[in-house]
Order: structure tokens, then C-alpha cells, then sequence
């Protein structure tokens, strides 16, 4: 493939399940449709956990590696891609956190998407779904009372323990579990209501 | 809901998000295995989790991060050929714990080892495998075998002219591309002239009655 911008011919059209299935076959060109689509928001992910360019590189180069490793074992019907590739960004990002004790970014601030980042990559968010999800998913976190965002941010993007949350926020356990189950159940309930959730 | 459901509902949204210390996290996935309904209620609070990852602002990542990755991929250490390359090299790691104790202590004069191929059946096409012999010892070497359905097995079967089977062992995969597995090999392995490997409950069956994922030729 050439220029890494451009998105190989009609490996765009097919689903995630598809080139998953193509990628066990070692189909390199799956592999880079499948990064071409998922690997911006890999990245953003595992920079906004760990505060740092070069750390989260290689975050997202070991789990696409891992990908294309492991293909033929995901199985799609258990759960959606998206959900395992996140969770494996996140996981290992928070794994870097811990073992590299990099200075994770402030926690629980919700930074304005610049114009200047959303226009950077005009394929990045070809996809309306995600663009429709991150907009609700943004709406869905400002109407959270702050309480209830600064442990869920805690919780998501630090990788803290409600023990930890406790300690840190020196606020009752109990207070500190309560406030991520409403979050997240309204996170959820928002998404729903919009047909977000099957 | 009643609120002793409330707060184990707490436990579980505390769960989804990888906010339990290990010891809670195992009492919840041990509810979780008999607990349809929570499963139902975990995969949701999965998905709004994971949704948090489109909160994030999108930054391009570095063009040289797709370059790294497809150069990576692109070095030779995947292929039709390369992957038994890897087997091999697992095999002779296997075959020498495996034998070398007996290999010690016996004398009697070592037999190349043969090698069957076993191709992918109806219930894993794309499956791949080897079995190995050598001193009336046998290995099965797999690639892209998915983890059996829990509760389920794979069943090594032996395969006479008349159509006979005789079981030569369970094992259940690892969610990895390649597996080594101890077979069990008939003393009248000459008689024998097909392989199978089936799905079966677990602790194996007298007889296949799940479908095939590998076969093979052996005479």
C-alpha cells in the first residue's frame, strides 16, 4: 500500500468482521483498512490516558500487532469489536501508566475538540455512527453533575480502584461506588434513548 | 428492583469499568457465571464504558505509527509455511520434555518421527494441524482452533477400516493461534487408518457425536 492516508480500495466497504476474518488469513491490506478506521481513535484514547505521544504510540502498535497475532480467535458474535479493541487500548495504556509512572493529564476536564484536530484526518470520522456517538457521548458526560464525571473519568481514564477514587476524593466507599453506577447508568440510558445501544 | 439488588448493581457497574480490587472482581465473576441476568446487565455497562473512548478528542496519530505497524507485518514471520516453522520449533520443545525422560533410560534405537498433516473440517475450515510420531508417542500440533464453547471439548479420534473409532484424548484450546497437544496413540496404531478431531462435552464421548474440526490420512 502507499501513502498511509489513503484507505486501500474496497477493503473500506467491508465490515470489521470481514477484515477480522481477512486478517487471520494475513491479509496486510485488512490490517491497514482496519487501522485506517479504528487506529485515530486508538490513539487519542491511549494518548488522553497517558499524557504522552511516544508512550501511546506504542501502545497502539502492540495491540494492532496483537490483532493481526490474534485475529482468527476474537469472536465477533460475543461482543462487538469496538468494545474489546477499546478496552485492550485502555487496559494497556493504564498498564503503561502504572509501569512508566507517566504523569497521567488532568483528570477530569473535558477538552473542547478543536476544529484544527477534527479536521486534521477527513477519513478518520467517515463512519457517522462514531461521529454520531462521540457528540452524544459528549453531550451525555456535560449533563453529568461534575461529582459523578470526575469518578467516572477517575475510574475510565486513570484505571483506579473506587478504593482509590475514596481515598483520593476522601469521600465514603460507598458514596464513591453510588456515584459511578448513576453515572454510568445514565451515560447508558442517554445512549439508548438514542438508539446508540442495540 | 429492590435495593439488595441496587447495590449489587453498584458492584457491577464498578465491575465493567475495571474498578473492583482483585478480590471483588472475582466474587462478581463468580456470581456472573451463574447469573444470566447480570451477564446481560455487565455487556451493557461494557458498552457505555467503552462508548467513554468517543469522548476523547480525536488526535491523528503519527503517519510512521501505520508505517511501523505494516512494516512489522510485513517482516517474514507469518505465512503458509512460516507458522509450522513456529510449531516446530514448539514441537521440538514439547517432544523433548515429552520424550527425553524415556529417551534417557531406554535404550533401544530412536525412529524418525512422521509427521500427518490434518486439514480443517466442516465446523473450522480454516483450521490447520499436525500429527507428530515418534516412538509410539504422538503430538497434535493446531493453528487457528478457537476455544471450544464452555463446557465443550476437542476429541481425538482413531479410525479403523471397519469404521471403528477409538478416542485418543481431550483438549481444550487456548485463545491462541497455535496449540501443542499429548495424544494418546492406539498400540495397534498401524490398524488404524484415518484421524478426527471433534467437539464433544466435556470429559470426552465413547463415540463422535459433535462435528469435526480436523482430519486426516494416515494410511
Amino acid at each position: 500500500m502507499g501513502d498511509p492516508a489513503v484507505k486501500e480500495p474496497g477493503y473500506a466497504d467491508l465490515d470489521d468482521a470481514a477484515l477480522l476474518m481477512r486478517i487471520a488469513g494475513g491479509d496486510e491490506q485488512a490490517l491497514a483498512a482496519l487501522y485506517d478506521r479504528h487506529g485515530p481513535r486508538a490513539f487519542s484514547l491511549a494518548l488522553r490516558i497517558l499524557g504522552d505521544p511516544e508512550t501511546a504510540e506504542e501502545v497502539v502498535l502492540d495491540v494492532f500487532w496483537s490483532i493481526w497475532q490474534h485475529a482468527g480467535t476474537f469472536m465477533p458474535e460475543r461482543s462487538r469489536f469496538t468494545t474489546w479493541l477499546y478496552a485492550m487500548v485502555r487496559n494497556r495504556a493504564i498498564d503503561a501508566l502504572r509501569r512508566r509512572r507517566v504523569r497521567p493529564p488532568r483528570a477530569y476536564e473535558i477538552e473542547p475538540e478543536s476544529a484544527e484536530a477534527a479536521a486534521a484526518d477527513p477519513t478518520v470520522e467517515a463512519l457517522a455512527e462514531a461521529e454520531e456517538l462521540s457528540r452524544a457521548i459528549r453531550e451525555a458526560m456535560a449533563a453529568l453533575p461534575e461529582a459523578q464525571r470526575q469518578v467516572l473519568e477517575l475510574a475510565y481514564f486513570r484505571g483506579w480502584s473506587h478504593r482509590e477514587i475514596a481515598e483520593y476524593l476522601g469521600e465514603p466507599l460507598g458514596t464513591v461506588k453510588s456515584r459511578l453506577h448513576l453515572a454510568l447508568r445514565k451515560l447508558h440510558d442517554w445512549l439508548a434513548e438514542r438508539g446508540l445501544f442495540p | 428492583m429492590n435495593a439488595q439488588h441496587e447495590v449489587f448493581e453498584e458492584e457491577l457497574a464498578a465491575y465493567a469499568l475495571g474498578a473492583l480490587p482483585p478480590e471483588e472482581a472475582a466474587a462478581v465473576v463468580a456470581h456472573l457465571a451463574g447469573c444470566p441476568v447480570c451477564r446481560e446487565t455487565v455487556a451493557r455497562y461494557r458498552e457505555t464504558a467503552t462508548a467513554l473512548a468517543y469522548a476523547v478528542p480525536l488526535r491523528p496519530p503519527p503517519p510512521r505509527l501505520k508505517a511501523r505497524l505494516m512494516a512489522r507485518v510485513r517482516r517474514p514471520q507469518r505465512g503458509n509455511w512460516q507458522w509450522l516453522g513456529m510449531g516446530a520449533a514448539l514441537v521440538v520443545a514439547t517432544l523433548l520434555l515429552t520424550l527425553a525422560a524415556p529417551l534417557i533410560f531406554a535404550t533401544r534405537p530412536s525412529v524418525a518421527p512422521r509427521v500427518i498433516p490434518l486439514q480443517g473440517a466442516e465446523a473450522a475450515p480454516d483450521a490447520e494441524g499436525y500429527l507428530i510420531l515418534e516412538d509410539g508417542q504422538g503430538l497434535l500440533v493446531t493453528k487457528g482452533l478457537a476455544v471450544p464453547p464452555e463446557g465443550q471439548v476437542y476429541q481425538v479420534w482413531f479410525v479403523d477400516p471397519a469404521e471403528r473409532r477409538v478416542s485418543g484424548g481431550t483438549f481444550r484450546t487456548l485463545p491462541r493461534p497455535y496449540g501443542v497437544y499429548t495424544v494418546t496413540v492406539p498400540s495397534n496404531f498401524p490398524l488404524y487408518v484415518r484421524i478426527g478431531v471433534t467437539i464433544e462435552p466435556e470429559g470426552g464421548s465413547p463415540r463422535p457425536t459433535g462435528p469435526q474440526v480436523l482430519r486426516g490420512v494416515l494410511r
